[in-house]
């Protein structure tokens, strides 16, 4: 059962499997924040919140063909589910609500 | 894909803290960042940087690890039941864990105890870990220096480090009038403010006041509490009264609580006036709040001025300022004490370890169980749970055993001694901290490590090999070298003790023939003048010398008038002065034969005076005794014991034959002056742990200032003791009687102590044998198991008896040939240590050592005797039938 909020960092994984689309996984969502997101990031984290994520049902994961894998050995692949895209979307207007008429407050900040 | 593909103590490590379902994608991801990296950055830092990964990987799912993985690690009743069950079910295997594991505890337990018992028990008092002993040391000539009064008051009076500093002489007093219920005890003639110090109230009346020490003052005691019950009957009316101490009637002016000792325990205060003390002092103190003992110590160094005729300007003294409870060790030094403790746990894990591999190979054996119970839907962590309550359960009761036993020991033992210091070897809280912390070791090495490899392989692996009669289950390099240790200590505390047991275990001084219980033997000591040793003295060489020798006839003579006082008591028939008795420490002398080829040689030394051979029913063999004129430097005449007629005059007359003694610190002198033999006493047991090198000279007792007596007769030895002190006094008050005991208790007191080592060495040295025996079988055993189907496929291939044999010996042989190689190192490690000890031990016996190579050899062979069947008894059908 989905929840209905989003930690801050459990939003930061989603947008960037987002981004990476058919090319997400651990190693490469991790580089992706903090290129990105220019913060750094620690994969330990990346791998928790993947985790997670899928338990909520908010992602799910698919090993890559071992074939076309470039060492062989299968990439864990992510998958990001309609509910989580809901749920982004959701937490950036509550963001976006909260933002309206402090932009000046913040700007000068 | 697999985890195994990293570096295995990386591998074990993520195995353990990544969760199942993602560990395998994980594993992979970091393996593929760190190859990368490697390519980058290097081989090292790579490696430093993927510890580092995994440890954050591990931390950072600990918290998800331990809410999923607790409630399936949660022992429940039924497991305990079915631990119960399982270690019922194999009595032998319970028994050696049982056994190995509560001596390994016990010996941790005891260690711990003793040294920390001993060593940080501060005084039980307020301020107790403030009070400080003072003392010089001149690591020059290696002697305590002395501390006179005036530099005392000096001290005193400088020192602003202190809070206070008192000085104390220890003297053995009778206590007790009545000659039938008199006893010699110990007392310290102290500052008035000594007892002060020690904040604590007197039971009954007063602490002694600068009142008590002022010319003419009456001679008062302060009595403890054990003191009080014996020699008063716990009179509550005591105070007031008078009472002899030291042939003198002091009053009693207070008793002090049970168990208060200061500063050292069972003692009696006599407050005197230091200022007008004579002879040395010690001193103890008491440091300012906040003080730290390099700041005392600091200080000291600037005000002491040692006695210049014990110290000479170029002299090394340091001025040690220590805690009351452990007056010769500084806090370096606790470092090396704490290495025994350290030791003691190291051997407990080697005997963990050897538990492991009982475990393990049993574990090997239940691959099928176990897999079922992995289809059946049991966890990983379940089923480890479930193997490590098996061990748990004994290490609980090991653990409990073992604490229980070394309280008990360590009980009889304080029992039986007097300790002189501040001491509590009760179960205190660190050490129940200790013990659980052993048990956890000794659960994670024993239980969890086997159980962790043996849940390792996937359900289905572990299925297949269950059914199929093999195990999956391998021991590495670790489980191997582990043998090997057990092996190496085996074989070395074996033949130490085989070595050790062949001059201790079976001696007795019974084949001397001495009459030890009816004989007691104390020391003298007369004082000595001690600026006839300072050379920065300005005493003239031949004064010195005439003083010296006056010195020392002056003492001569105190000696025959204690003698004859003493034969006069009643039930006494013989006394005789010597320098050393049956049980006494070893004195040894370089002895030169004159006219022999052989090489001057050590020998046993001692010094006898009138009468000694008839007390201890030596009968002279050959020739004569010494005579009464012959008892005076340079009379020339020696006697000598059978083993030296044999040993080192082959048998030949030794009558007439002469010799040149000297001491053991300047062999060969020629100065030295030739000496002749006159007679010959058989041996007396002087080097009673090895009789083969028994030789002995003796030589007629010279003037000295320091002697043992013998005293033999009819009934209680015991009972001369206060009469003996009380005539030393009465002739000279400056002679010490330092120290009574019968002779039996002399001669057994060492024998006791090197009876206990050589036992335990053969204890610990049998134990890790049968330990060593029964890993080489478990383990041999399982690995033959696991390798059915190979062993099937060779005889089916035609091989023969032989190659099956090797194959299957081949590693337990390496580790016994190893294990015995290197305990043969320990053996010598061992034995030169034993060479400090004051009892000789042999360093070589090809017997014994043979001995010890058949059992290892035997016991090696009855461990793989089973296993070894059951891998020829395979056949190429059992082979196909397990496929």
């Amino acid at each position: 059962m989905p929840k209905d909020t989003l930690g801050e960092f459990e939003a930061l994984v989603l947008l960037a499997a987002l981004r990476l689309g058919d090319e997400a996984y651990g190693l490469s969502i991790a580089d992706e924040i903090s290129r990105t997101a220019q913060r750094p990031t620690g994969r330990a984290s990346v791998y928790v919140t993947l985790r997670r994520l899928e338990q909520k049902g908010l992602i799910t994961t698919r090993h890559e063909d071992p074939e076309r894998a470039p060492s062989g050995k299968p990439r864990r692949f992510v998958t990001v589910r309609p509910e989580a895209v809901a749920l982004v979307q959701r937490s950036r207007l509550a963001l976006q609500r909260m933002w309206t008429g402090l932009e000046e407050v913040l700007e000068d900040a | 894909m697999s985890i195994r593909d990293l570096p295995r103590p990386i591998a074990v490590l993520l195995s353990v803290a990544l969760p199942g379902d993602w560990r395998a994608d994980i594993a992979r991801d970091l393996e593929e960042a760190w190859t990368e990296r490697r390519r980058e950055r290097g081989a090292v830092r790579a490696a430093a940087w993927l510890l580092a990964q995994s440890l954050w990987f591990s931390l950072r799912f600990a918290p998800d690890r331990i809410r999923e993985v607790g409630p399936d690690t949660r022992l429940t009743s039924t497991d305990l039941k079915l631990a119960f069950r399982s270690v019922v079910r194999a009595p032998l295997v319970t028994t050696l864990t049982l056994v190995s594991l509560t001596v390994g505890i016990f010996a941790a337990v005891s260690g711990w105890t003793w040294i920390v018992g001993s060593l940080f028990t501060p005084p039980p008092f307020d301020g107790g870990e403030r009070i400080v002993m003072v003392q010089d040391y001149n690591h020059t000539a290696n002697y305590g220096v002395d501390v006179r009064a005036e530099e005392f008051l000096r001290r005193k009076e400088s020192l602003t480090t202190f809070e206070a500093l008192a000085a104390y002489q220890q003297r053995n007093v009778v206590v007790g009038g009545d000659p039938e219920a008199s006893a010699v005890r110990q007392a310290v003639l102290a500052s008035w403010d000594l007892l002060h110090m020690a904040r604590t109230e007197p039971l009954l009346g007063r602490l002694p006041t600068p009142d008590d020490v002022v010319p003419g003052a009456p001679d008062v005691v302060v009595l403890p509490h054990a003191d009080w019950v014996t020699f008063t009957g716990a009179d509550p009316d005591i105070v007031g009264q008078r009472l002899d101490v030291g042939g003198v009637a002091r009053t009693v002016i207070g008793v002090m609580p049970e168990g208060f000792g200061f500063p050292y325990s069972d003692l009696l205060w006599i407050p005197f006036d230091e200022r007008a003390a004579d002879g040395t002092l010690r001193l103890v103190g008491k440091l300012r709040e906040g003080v730290s003992l390099e700041a005392a110590r600091a200080e000291l160094a600037v005000v002491a001025r040692p006695d210049p005729t014990q110290v000479s300007s170029t002299d090394a003294v340091e001025h040690l300022v220590t805690g009351l409870t452990r007056p010769m060790v500084n806090e370096r030094e606790v470092f090396i004490l704490i290495l025994p403790i350290a030791l003691l746990v190291l051997i407990l894990t080697v005997m963990a370890t050897n538990v492991a591999n009982l475990m393990l190979a049993r574990n090997a054996r239940r691959s099928a169980e176990l897999a079922v119970r992995g289809a059946l839907g049991a966890s990983r962590p379940r089923i480890v749970g479930q193997l490590v309550s098996e061990v748990l359960l004994l290490v609980v009761l090991a653990t409990l055993l073992g604490v229980w036993a070394s309280q008990y020991a360590i009980d009889v033992f304080v029992s039986r001694v007097n300790l002189p210091l501040f001491t509590d070897y009760s179960l205190r809280p660190a050490t129940v901290v200790f013990a659980a912390g052993l048990a956890a070791l000794v659960t994670l090495v024993a239980g969890v490590a086997p159980a962790l490899k043996a849940t390792g392989p996937s359900p289905g692996d572990m299925l297949r090999d269950g059914l199929r009669g093999s195990s999956g289950v391998r021991f590495g390099r670790l489980t191997g070298a582990l043998i090997v240790v057990q092996v190496t200590i085996c074989v070395g505390f074996l033949s130490a003790a085989t070595l050790l047991g062949q001059s201790l275990l079976t001696f007795t001084f019974d084949r001397y023939g001495i009459p030890a219980e009816e004989t007691l033997v104390a020391q003298i000591y007369f004082g000595f003048p001690y600026e006839l040793n300072d050379p920065d003295a300005g005493i003239p060489p031949e004064e010195r010398e005439a003083r010296r020798v006056a010195f020392m006839l002056d003492a001569t003579r105190k000696r025959q008038a204690i003698r004859d006082e003493v034969a006069e008591l009643e039930g006494v028939r013989q006394v005789a002065f010597g320098s050393r008795f049956p049980g006494n420490e070893s004195e040894r002398a370089w002895v030169e034969v004159e006219g022999s080829s052989t090489a001057i040689q050590l020998a046993e030394a001692a010094d006898a005076g009138r009468g000694y051979f008839e007390l201890v029913d030596a009968d002279v063999l050959v020739g004569r005794a010494f005579g009464d004129d012959e008892f005076s430097s340079g009379s020339g005449v020696v006697m000598v014991n059978e083993p030296f007629v044999r040993d080192r005059l082959d048998g030949t007359n030794p009558l007439g034959r002469r010799l040149r003694i000297t001491p053991e610190g300047s062999p060969g002198d020629a100065e030295r002056p030739w000496v002749t033999i006159v007679g010959v006493v058989p041996d007396l047991g002087l080097n009673p742990g090895n009789p083969d090198n028994a030789a002995a000279v003796y030589q007629p007792l010279p003037d000295i200032n320091i002697v043992r007596m013998a005293v033999r007769g009819e009934g209680d030895p015991g009972v001369w003791t206060p009469r003996i002190v009380e005539i030393a006094r009465r002739i000279d008050a400056d002679i010490r009687v330092q120290w009574t005991r019968t002779l039996a208790d002399q001669m057994n007191q060492p024998v006791a102590i090197f009876r206990g080592l050589g036992v335990a060495f053969l204890v610990l040295g049998a134990l890790a044998l049968v330990l060593s025996a029964a890993s080489i079988h478990a383990l041999t055993g399982a690995a033959v198991t696991r390798r059915t189907r190979e062993l099937g496929i060779r005889q089916a291939l035609g091989a023969g008896t032989w190659p099956i044999v090797q194959s299957v010996l081949a590693r337990a042989g390496a580790q016994l040939a190893a294990g015995a190689l290197l305990g043969g190192v320990l053996t010598v490690v061992l034995l030169r240590l034993a060479t400090v000890m004051p009892w000789e031990v042999r360093q070589s016996n090809p017997a014994a050592l043979a001995l010890v190579v058949g059992v290892l050899i035997v016991a090696g062979l009855a461990a793989l005797a089973q296993p070894l069947g059951r891998a020829l008894s395979i056949r190429p059908a059992d082979a196909m039938r397990v496929e």
